[in-house]
């Protein structure tokens, strides 16, 4: 398991200093000066100000240089500080999180809820009516986008049950009960796309493992037929199953800026999203880093777990 | 397992071409390739309600007889003979919008998948004829890429350049672009051993030509079905981008903008939201039940 583990962890040491060069880049591919851009027309590029800028970020160092700064200085949790606040901006990051982390999880696990179960329920009724409605349905999911869903959502509810709170203000630290009850909706809607991918990944998988000798076997020797869907064939299916998880991770994170924007929830998007309305380009770049940093991490454990659930690798790995 | 972790980070969440194929397994039933395609039932209302958009949107002139930008006198009036979906808080006409919408919208989602298309299946011929070293390198790249949740680079990427429509298209080419080399890369490897290919070099064919006429139109097939699914990733993305303010920029009309006008003014005006809403669905719908469909027509196992 060790090896496994480490091996994976390896392989994954080069695509995280890839991400991290591109988050670094991001700041670079702001057309023109970018001490104009900050300090406005007003400030000569050639005035003490200017210059005051340009060494504050390190922009009078070469490119790799400033890399180097920047990525040592990001792995010691700095992560410079906001150019409009002046504020360090990686306990802005921390602080805004846990909204999005939760968001997240809640979505997930709304994903597998809905999307397991209706994958299994199409592949046994392939061809007949409940495998049509829930193809149909899935085709409509997946040509919806979250913020459409997530704007009808706050407009029927605050029409039709007024007294359920769809916008709010989400404390997690101070009120965790309150808050979290306030990311049901949004996660069950930033869940849905992504139940649509696991769906068709369920389906399919199921279909072939339906096909299997050892199902017919299985029944045959007396095992019931729930018995056998779920530890012959759902056990059988799940591999693909968990890969396609493993995409919907990142497919969360990313639904989950434009969510937390309909909803005006407090979480990494929107801060994201207010960074660049005020062209804070370092908050932006962090933020970009922290949360892909995350999302790889995702998909290691992802990985590691096709060791648990694949004995095959268990032998060969 | 080189290759299973590739797949793990990337595996694209539709193509399945390389991977479990979500739709593989409907078409058991062998009849020639012909045929199935006139069954196909998923491609031609695929292809009518992507042909009836594309029809509305460049015949709008004609059929409204407002301008998208003109200002009438009558801001959040309901829908009325006049104005059939209403106006908008500016009082421009909805409809109107919605029309000239659908030109940006599939212009833009049609030219980042016909650049990711080019792009990606040069990189992916190129990774799959070439040597472990080149391949390998090209992969990484690709590895990197991906390793982004594709929306919050593009937010990035687009904040960064700037939100204009070429900067647009240059965004979601290159986030697009993976998955095409991906699958042209599979595709190659898989040929590139075939009889076929190595007579053609042994002919003295060179190396450029051989890709080109014996290995493309071999690996043709899933890249347009990659081809049509992207489109509805390119539509959903730019939607997505000009609600959050950073894709088509105000006031030219673009739906997901529409859609983020309309909620400051929910309540008042209800419908606002409606037929940019419906639009985005019908156009992506058309679009993935014609990638549905050639996935099923093209698919030689079915």
């Amino acid at each position: 398991m060790l090896r496994y583990a480490a091996g994976r962890i390896v392989l994954t040491a080069p695509v995280l200093i890839g991400v991290s060069l591109m988050s670094f880049a991001i700041i670079h591919m702001i057309p023109g000066d970018i001490v104009s851009v900050l300090a406005g027309p007003a400030v000569a590029l050639d005035s003490e100000a200017a210059q005051n800028i340009r060494h504050a970020l390190h922009l009078d160092q070469s490119l790799p240089v400033q890399y180097g700064i920047w990525l040592v200085s990001a792995l010691h949790g700095d992560f410079g500080n906001s150019l409009v606040m002046g504020l360090p901006v990686g306990p802005q990051i921390a602080s805004h999180l846990p909204v999005t982390l939760v968001l997240t999880a809640f979505s997930l696990a709304f994903t597998i809820l809905i999307g397991l179960p209706a994958g299994v329920v199409a592949a046994t009724t392939r061809g007949r009516w409940p495998d049509f409605v829930i193809r149909g349905a899935a085709l409509i999911g997946l040509s919806t986008p979250a913020f459409l869903v997530g704007v009808a959502a706050v407009l029927l509810v605050s029409i039709y049950m007024p007294s359920f709170k769809t916008l709010g203000i989400v404390d997690l630290r101070n009120d965790p009960l309150g808050g979290t009850q306030m990311l049901l909706l949004p996660a069950f809607l930033l869940s849905l796309p992504s139940a649509t991918t696991v769906m068709r990944y369920t389906r399919a998988a199921m279909l072939e493992v339906l096909a299997e000798p050892y199902m017919a076997t299985a029944r045959a020797k007396g095992a019931g037929r729930i018995r056998v869907l779920i530890r012959h064939g759902l056990r059988n299916a799940l591999l693909p199953v968990v890969t396609a998880l493993g995409v919907t991770a990142a497919q969360l994170v990313a639904g989950a800026v434009v969510i937390e924007q309909v909803f005006g929830l407090p979480g990494v998007g929107q801060l994201m999203l207010n960074a660049i309305y005020h062209r804070d380009y370092t908050q932006v770049q962090a933020t970009v880093l922290v949360v892909t940093t995350l999302v790889v991490l995702i998909n290691i454990v992802v990985d590691l777990s096709y060791y648990l659930l694949d004995p095959r690798i268990q032998h060969h790995g | 397992m080189a290759d299973a972790h590739a797949t793990m980070i990337d595996a694209p969440d539709r193509s399945g071409v390389q991977l479990n194929d979500p739709a593989a397994g409907d078409q058991t039933d062998v009849v020639s390739g012909r045929s199935r395609l006139r069954l196909n039932l998923p491609l031609v209302i695929g292809a009518a309600i992507v042909l009836l958009s594309i029809g509305l949107a460049l015949a709008a002139p004609w059929i409204t007889a407002h301008d998208p930008l003109e200002i009438a006198d009558a801001s959040l009036s309901p829908p009325s003979s006049q104005y059939l979906l209403g106006t908008d808080q500016l009082g421009r006409d909805v409809l109107t919008r919605i029309l000239y919408a659908a030109r940006t919208s599939l212009a833009v989602a049609c030219l980042s998948a016909v650049l990711a298309f080019a792009s990606g299946t040069l990189i992916g011929l190129l990774a799959g004829c070439s040597s472990g070293l080149i391949d390998g390198c090209l992969m990484r790249i690709l590895d990197i890429l991906q390793a982004f949740p594709a929306l919050l680079l593009a937010i990035a990427l687009v904040a960064a350049l700037g939100a204009n429509l070429p900067n647009l298209v240059l965004t979601m080419g290159l986030l697009f672009m993976p998955r095409f080399a991906r699958v042209a890369r599979a595709s190659t490897l898989s040929v590139r051993e075939r009889d076929y290919i190595i007579a053609a070099i042994g002919l003295g064919v060179s190396r450029m030509r051989t890709m080109y006429r014996h290995v493309l139109p071999n690996v043709a097939a899933p890249l347009i079905v990659e081809t049509s699914l992207t489109v509805t990733l390119a539509i959903l993305t730019e939607a997505s981008l000009s609600f959050l303010g950073l894709g088509v920029q105000p006031p030219d009309p673009t739906w997901g903008g529409m859609i983020a006008e309309s909620t400051s003014v929910m309540a008042l005006a209800p419908w606002l939201a409606l037929g940019p809403g419906f639009a985005i669905v019908f156009v992506v719908v058309g679009f993935n039940l014609i990638g549905d469909g050639l996935r099923d027509a093209l698919d030689p196992r079915g």
